[in-house]
């Protein structure tokens, strides 16, 4: 060939590599997808910032924007969001609002991602919760729990067990209560805005008293009318026997600091004041420990009902490129590492719900854990399994949130104390104020 | 002789009385102060402490270090100032159309301004948001600046309408006289005589932008734009109250607005209405 | 007193209309349809959770009106507005009035009385419970030794003591409003007014009442106007304080409406709720307006 073809095909390559890396690659832009959060507190978005830029990296084509959201505007924005078509592509949120989202229809099931971490691995009742129609709406992130945490010094000192009947807990209440010497036998908190009835769900379902029956689905508050009577009953004779008299007004923040400034020997209490104690009054810390809340008779013990809560992730509908790259965050976030570190945000307070996270080095040689490692053992054998929550008894139901966001067995318990109505008239009055509820959704 | 010691008794009664209000006032101030310089272990305790044992400043430095509450108080800034300046150009506007000049309905339109009142705010909450979402707002410093602008300008345009009334017309209408047009006359006369009422309403108005809460958490999502209120919900989670860092963000957030009532009173004046009638 | 208004050139009207529109933009594109929407949600039995409406009339209104909880949150949010409203006024009159004098260490003292007003409703809200908290709440403390409270509780406990209590923060919060306007308008006085009723003979009280009172009596009907539907319609402080509680003691309306709307999610009723809200607030004013006959707003 002559030399000018030669150039001539020379150029030729060389615009045809240029075009050629010019080209944009063959992945699409990237996929961009929200995750908004109710846990705001700094140590726990900077975990949950920590692995999302991990998964960035390890995923170049999807792009996670992560908000804040404080609970007390949760539901105005999410109702805003949900009402413009925008509602986040994934939200980490707790169980009433779980029921919320399904109501509207915005959730995607995420059976697959649980089912890839494995089924049984889950303590089942959180999955019970979030199920409907034969599927699952939510994956259990951090479970909860609530029980009684007391000082086991003073029990030693005047020989006291751990009670196992709400007869051995008045008493035990009642041992131990002496104002005069600025200390109360049993915190009660019965604020109004949910923690009122924390406590007295905590007594109900050690009762067995169910808004919703977990076998037949149905509604049975209206059946279970004297079980719900006899627990008001105990919560306010608890009150008035072994609480100071404020508790009536308590909210998390005062019963907490109540117990870690020893003012009270017992509390209904969900492993917060482990975490307040450390920083407030570290030299409590080895004299506490922890009992589930009994039930009504020795033989039932420990109960098989208590009252819990967890924090899950949801996955909204949408394209589904975006619902993809939400559930391969989910699974890249659920392995037992990651879910360990999470709980250890908050230990004690928060408990892996997945069997391998619980048993993993990652979560037992945290220095709280491994102090309080027997009682969180006991939480997640005897307590985890048997939690329920007002309307999840058996399952989703629109009525979940609206039960506790209405604060109605919490103003029941108020008005029994204060304004002097019977256990019965309190009882009917959920009743009748639930039935409103359920005529719009059960015919 | 009967003045001198009258006034000498108001005097002693004047400093009572001050010291009685400043301690009602600023008590439970100086409590939030106390207790965002607090350590953890003398946060509560029985019997209570009137004054902090030891001195931190953790929180501070967990707020302002840790958090993204820095850029939360720049965005509360321009979202406020904006607010603030937007409310009063059209509440001054209104006040002074009101006061000056005659037609059918005045009364009418001034009590129609109020139904921004009127609801409570979150049964607003919804309908706003979607029309906003239709203007393509959300998400924006407009969105929320007009939001705010909207609860403003009602209590704006009442409070200047009663300052403006205080001035008598006959001054503007010498000054129009002399040769000043009507925006000559307004700018002269009106605007330093009614300094005091303006720069008190756009206080208000800052004040009002600087801690609303509910729709700025409603219309702001993502970190790049949220005010200050939000951050310090950010600190309060359900089961959970950050104590230190709700009351030293919470002391933080008082300084602008402090600052900016200082820099204002110089303005505030009495005895300018005797200079302009005098002079 | 100088003349109210005086209508100038013929274009007057023309121009006025055009100021005032800047104003009525606002307010119709975003608040007439939220309120019109409201009144219409108002006849219709609306669920949100499941998408529900349906026209049911007056029926809420009916309801409401046969409910005694509806009445005692009604109760509440009267004792709530009028004990605010009329705590900071006085107390901000009061406060303008010790604070006329000049000086530096005037304007400090002004700027810290305007704290209460500024610090975030959150924090205001936290503090005052904890300083009222039956342990470590230095005001429960310091009742219990004047012997006004019994030790170790807080008035938030009680039925008959959470809304004074309620009513002295709100108060506390709100005064710096009024304190502030009265001082600027009582800034616009003449001087010589002053000076003319002292060569005359005139003491502190009758210079207070012939001179400065008739002055602001403008001033106080606004702040009357403006305070009442701030108080009546304001939910954060009620409810961060007490959450409506105990047992519905301090639940004023504005509690009554969120919980009807974000926890029972029953937007028709929420909505009538606001409506009687709106009636009442109404009549308030104008009975206020029609007893100081004031011809004129």
């Amino acid at each position: 060939m002559t030399r000018r073809c030669h150039s001539r095909i020379v150029l030729f390559l060389c615009v045809v590599a240029a075009v050629v890396s010019g080209l944009p690659s063959s992945a699409t832009a990237a996929t961009e997808i929200t995750l908004w959060t109710m846990r705001t507190v700094e140590a726990q978005m900077s975990n949950l910032r920590e692995d999302v830029a991990e998964f960035e990296r390890q995923n170049p084509g999807i792009k996670v924007i992560v908000e804040a959201v404080p609970f007390n505007v949760v539901y105005p924005k999410l109702a805003a969001a949900i009402q413009a078509g925008t509602p986040p592509n994934l939200f980490n949120n707790i169980e009433s609002m779980v029921a919320f989202m399904h109501t509207k229809g915005v959730l995607e099931p995420v059976d697959d991602v649980i089912d890839a971490v494995g089924r049984d691995q889950f303590t089942r009742k959180y999955l019970d919760w979030v199920s409907a129609g034969g599927k699952t709406w939510g994956i259990p992130d951090w479970a909860l729990h609530q029980a009684v945490y007391y000082r086991k010094d003073l029990f030693a000192q005047k020989k006291l067990n751990a009670p196992k009947s709400w007869q051995e807990l008045l008493e035990v209440a009642k041992t131990l209560n002496s104002p005069k010497d600025g200390i109360h036998g049993m915190g009660v908190p019965l604020g109004r805005e949910y923690v009122g009835q924390q406590t007295y769900g905590a007594v109900m379902y050690s009762a067995g008293a169910y808004v919703y029956d977990p076998n037949t689905r149905k509604y049975v508050f209206d059946k279970n009318k004297d079980k719900a009577v006899r627990a008001l009953k105990f919560v306010v004779d608890l009150y008035k026997a072994a609480s100071p008299p404020a508790s009536i007004d308590w909210s998390w923040g005062e019963y907490r600091t109540a117990f870690v400034k020893e003012k009270v020997a017992m509390t209904f209490e969900w492993g917060s004041v482990v975490g307040q104690a450390s920083n407030e009054n570290p030299g409590l810390l080895e004299k506490i420990s922890v009992f589930p809340f009994p039930g009504p008779d020795a033989s039932d013990y420990p109960a098989k009902g208590n009252f819990g809560g967890a924090y899950f992730f949801t996955v909204s509908k949408s394209d589904p490129a975006k619902v993809e790259a939400s559930k391969r965050l989910l699974r890249f976030l659920w392995t037992a590492d990651r879910l360990a570190k999470r709980a250890n945000t908050r230990p004690v307070f928060a408990v892996p719900p997945v069997k391998a996270a619980f048993e993993s080095a990652t979560y037992q040689n945290h220095p709280m854990v491994k102090r309080f490692a027997p009682e969180l053992r006991m939480i997640f054998r005897d307590v985890m399994p048997y939690e329920q929550r007002h309307g999840l008894e058996a399952g989703l139901n629109p009525l979940a949130g609206q039960i506790e966001s209405s604060y109605v067995f919490g103003d029941a318990v108020q008005n029994v104390i204060l304004r002097n109505w019977t256990p019965e008239r309190a009882v009917d009055w959920i009743d009748g104020q639930l039935q409103v509820m359920r005529a719009y959704f059960e015919k | 002789m009967k003045q001198h010691r009258s006034r000498a008794g108001l005097t002693v009664f004047r400093w009572i009385g001050l010291g009685g209000l400043v301690v009602f006032a600023l008590f439970p101030c100086y409590w939030m102060l106390a207790s965002s310089l607090r350590p953890p272990q003398e946060l509560f305790t029985v019997p209570p402490r009137l004054f902090p044992g030891t001195l931190t400043i953790q929180w501070y430095e967990v707020v302002l270090r840790t958090t993204r509450m820095p850029r939360y108080f720049l965005n509360s800034a321009v979202i406020s100032g904006a607010s603030m300046i937007v409310s009063l150009v059209i509440a001054i506007l209104g006040a002074y159309s009101l006061t000056r000049f005659k037609y059918p309905g005045r009364q009418l339109l001034l009590l129609s301004a109020l139904t921004s009142y009127v609801l409570p705010p979150v049964l607003l909450l919804l309908p706003l948001y979607l029309t906003l979402g239709a203007l393509g707002l959300i998400n924006t410093y407009a969105g929320v600046i007009v939001t705010h602008v909207t609860f403003a300008v009602p209590f704006c345009l009442w409070l200047l309408r009663s300052f403006f009334n205080a001035i008598p017309v006959d001054l503007e209408e010498a000054a129009m006289v002399d040769g000043n047009g009507r925006l000559g006359a307004f700018v002269r006369i009106v605007l330093p005589l009614a300094l005091p009422g303006i720069l008190s309403t756009g206080l208000f108005g800052f004040i009002l932008s600087w801690n609303e809460y509910l729709f700025a958490s409603v219309l702001l999502t993502g970190e790049g734009r949220k005010t200050v209120p939000i951050g310090i919900a950010e600190f309060i989670v359900q089961f959970d109250i950050r104590w230190g860092e709700v009351m030293a963000a919470s002391s933080l957030a008082t300084i602008p607005v402090v600052v900016l009532f200082a820099l204002i009173q110089r303005h505030f004046v009495r005895g300018l209405m005797a200079g302009a009638i005098k002079g | 007193m100088p003349p109210r208004e005086v209508s100038w050139s013929p274009n007057g009207g023309r121009l006025g209309v055009l100021f005032l529109l800047p104003t009525f933009v606002f307010l119709v594109s975003l608040v007439i349809y939220p309120v019109a929407y409201n009144a219409y949600l108002s006849l219709q039995d609306d669920n949100y959770m499941l998408g529900l409406r349906r026209f049911v009339g007056i029926r809420h209104y009916a309801e409401l009106l046969q409910d005694a909880v509806f009445w005692r949150s009604l109760g509440n949010n009267l004792v709530w507005t009028v004990g605010g409203v009329g705590g900071q006024l006085v107390l901000g009159l009061a406060a303008a009035l010790l604070l006329d004098v000049p000086g530096r260490g005037m304007a400090v003292v002004r700027t810290l009385l305007l704290l209460p007003y500024v610090v975030p409703v959150i924090a205001t809200a936290i503090t005052w419970r904890w300083m009222f908290n039956d342990f470590y709440g230095i005001l429960s403390f310091f009742l219990a030794t004047i012997g006004m409270l019994p030790p170790q509780t807080s008035p938030f406990a009680s039925l008959e003591l959470a809304m004074p209590a309620a009513i002295v923060v709100g108060i506390w919060r709100g005064f710096p409003f009024a304190m502030i306007v009265y001082w600027a308008a009582l800034q616009a006085i003449p001087g010589e007014e002053y000076e003319a009723a002292r060569v005359d003979g005139a003491g502190i009280v009758q210079e207070f009442w012939h001179i400065t009172i008739p002055h602001l009596k403008h001033i106080t009907l606004v702040l009357v106007v403006l305070r009442t539907l701030w108080m009546f319609n304001y939910f954060d402080l009620l409810y961060l304080l007490t959450k409506g509680g105990p047992a519905g003691a301090t639940q004023h309306l504005p509690i009554m409406v969120y919980i009807t709307s974000f926890g029972l999610f029953r937007f028709g009723e929420a909505a009538a709720i606001a409506g009687l809200m709106a009636v009442t607030a109404g009549a308030i004013i104008v009975l206020y307006v029609k007893i100081h006959g004031m011809r004129e707003l």
